[in-house]
């Protein structure tokens, strides 16, 4: 701390030295002792209590300002800037930092505690996730093996267990740290594809026709994660299925377009656009359709939503270094872009 | 007919697999214990081999670690991990294939189909299903009949091998175009008629008419 500072919060201490200074001299006079003298004493008692001052604010200086800084430092820096104090050699000084290693060691214990808990969390989800698919392809298989056409609705309620399982994986994987993913160049109409097949009985049995002569021949490729990418494609269409265009007056259709921007410069993208001339999103939702559980105005009135597709969407592109756009007008279309940086983040 | 040799924990989904395997046109046969489940598959010969990687006990990688060090039968690896690990892994252990569980029947024939003609050429792939006559050979993508034979677009293929492979039950509008979506041909309600047309034309240059029936409102059966 400062040497103000430091001077202002003793501003008792201060005074009553002065005035023990002043009164030994004026003691000293009284005492019938010359001048001179009286001075003399006088200026060698301020001179010990000013080196005495000096002394105590210059030893304590060092840990006060550690002390400062965990004081105003970020959330995120706290714990750790509070485990590397300076030790103290002051008794008031030894006080306070066994006080602030108890409460770190606390904080230090609970947060690991919550860490372990929750990775045991999604070690679960993750293992539940890989059970249940064997169940689930049994139950797929007997269907086309040996049903009959009127149970051929079973294969898409089977389906929409299947899309609520993958939600849940990727839900668990998004909360934690980024080592989840692996990233190598694959092109654009491959993710598309696959995400498109996954979504096939949906779209087929919506009467949904799917465009993708905009992706390019060739595609382009772009790095990423495509088990990622698939999921947030799948979510997407999943959108573009629930909010389609019911009526008359067109046929309800997704179109898909791959480009390439500022080709040869540093900001060189690939921009995936999927397009749906569905229901559109209303201008007083569109800026909060990526908050956790959002459903808006749409979601009410078409089929219930978990509120959880564009909110991952957008996690996971983040994490993956995409960035991810919507546009829309309502009653006319909605659009949305994710931009791949050709360059590996 | 083509060999394929099961490896699948799952009693349910094992059964399944053979079933779907058999109405394709292939001989399935599986392994009940696994322990030694490379020796099993030794002493079988088979054409090909499914792999399902989570099974009980042992390393699904092991096992193809295992059967590599002296075959080189084609395998094809399920998996419900959702991670590109596990299929890189695979692959690079020797797999040649992977599909993920749960995943069309339809779609994983097309991989075997895949397979098959890559390693071991387009005799070896041959899968011949037939009804009253009508002999389609599904690698070749040729139907015939009585001496004549046409060759049959890819989509025309695909739906003429869904409707024999379920001969005798109706398939729905939606199922066929759903089988032709799994091959990349993302076709429409339109598009699907003409399809239907087409294959309908081709069939009755070699002789056969109304062997394709229509059903209004529920599907077509052969």
């Amino acid at each position: 701390m400062s040497i103000e500072t430091y001077l202002r919060s003793h501003i008792v201490s201060l005074l009553l030295c002065v005035l023990s200074i002043i009164a030994t001299y004026f003691l000293v006079r009284v005492l019938d002792a010359a001048g001179n003298a009286a001075l003399l004493i006088a200026l060698m008692q301020a001179l010990f209590l000013i080196v005495a001052g000096l002394f105590n604010w210059f030893s304590g200086r060092r840990f006060w300002e550690g002390l400062v800084e965990i004081a105003d430092a970020p959330a995120n820096e706290v714990l750790s800037l509070a485990s590397n104090v300076v030790e103290p050699e002051f008794a008031e000084g030894i006080i306070v930092k066994r006080a602030l290693d108890n409460t770190t060691h606390a904080a230090n214990a609970m947060v690991g505690s919550l860490n372990a808990g929750q990775n045991d969390y999604r070690e679960f989800i993750e293992s539940w996730v890989h059970e249940i698919k064997t169940p689930l392809a049994a139950a797929n298989l007997m269907i086309e093996n040996y049903s009959d056409p009127r149970l051929r609705p079973l294969c898409a309620e089977l389906d929409r267990i299947g899309s609520y399982v993958e939600q849940a994986l990727f839900y668990a994987r998004s909360g934690s740290v980024e080592n989840d993913y692996l990233i190598r160049d694959v092109s654009v109409d491959s993710m598309v594809k696959e995400a498109v097949k996954s979504r096939a009985s949906e779209l087929i049995a919506a009467n949904i026709s799917v465009e993708l002569s905009g992706l390019g021949q060739p595609s382009p490729s772009v790095p990423c994660d495509p088990k990622w990418v698939v999921f947030v494609i799948g979510q997407l269409i999943d959108n573009a299925v629930r909010y389609r265009y019911i009526g008359q007056e067109r046929s309800a259709s997704i179109s898909f377009s791959a480009h390439a921007l500022d080709l040869k410069t540093a900001n060189e993208c690939v921009v995936l656009q999927i397009r749906d001339n569905g229901c559109g999103i209303p201008s007083a939702d569109i800026g909060r359709v990526f908050e956790k559980g959002f459903t808006g105005e749409n979601g009410r009135s078409r089929k219930k939503s978990t509120g959880l597709g564009l909110y991952l969407a957008h996690v996971l592109c983040e994490k993956m270094g995409l960035s991810v756009a919507i546009e829309s007008i309502y009653g006319s279309w909605t659009c949305v872009s994710i931009t791949f940086p050709r360059l590996k983040p | 007919m083509a060999r394929i040799y099961v490896i699948e924990d799952d009693e349910d989904v094992r059964g399944q697999l053979c079933v779907l395997l058999r109405r394709g046109g292939y001989e399935a046969i599986y392994a009940e214990s696994f322990e030694d489940v490379a020796q099993q598959v030794f002493a079988a010969d088979p054409d090909l081999v499914l792999l399902d990687l989570g099974l009980p006990g042992t390393d699904g990688q092991y096992i193809i670690k295992e059967l590599r060090q002296s075959s080189d039968v084609p395998i094809i690896v399920l998996t419900s991990r959702a991670g590109d690990l596990d299929e890189l892994m695979s692959i690079s252990l020797g797999a040649d294939d992977f599909i993920a569980k749960p995943k069309s029947g339809q779609l994983l024939l097309a991989h075997i189909d895949a397979v098959l003609r890559r390693m071991k050429g387009l005799s070896a792939a041959g899968r011949i299903l037939e009804k009253d006559g009508l002999v389609m050979d599904v690698a070749r993508s040729t139907a015939s009949y009585q001496g004549s034979s046409v060759e049959l677009t890819k989509n025309e293929s695909r739906i003429l091998e869904l409707l024999l492979s379920r001969s005798g039950q109706i398939v729905s509008r939606e199922e066929i175009m759903e089988a032709l979506w799994n091959s990349d041909a993302f076709v429409d309600d339109n598009t699907l008629t003409v399809n239907m047309n087409r294959l309908r034309q081709a069939l009755t240059k070699i002789g056969i008419t109304h062997c394709v029936v229509t059903h209004r409102g529920q599907g077509y059966s052969l």
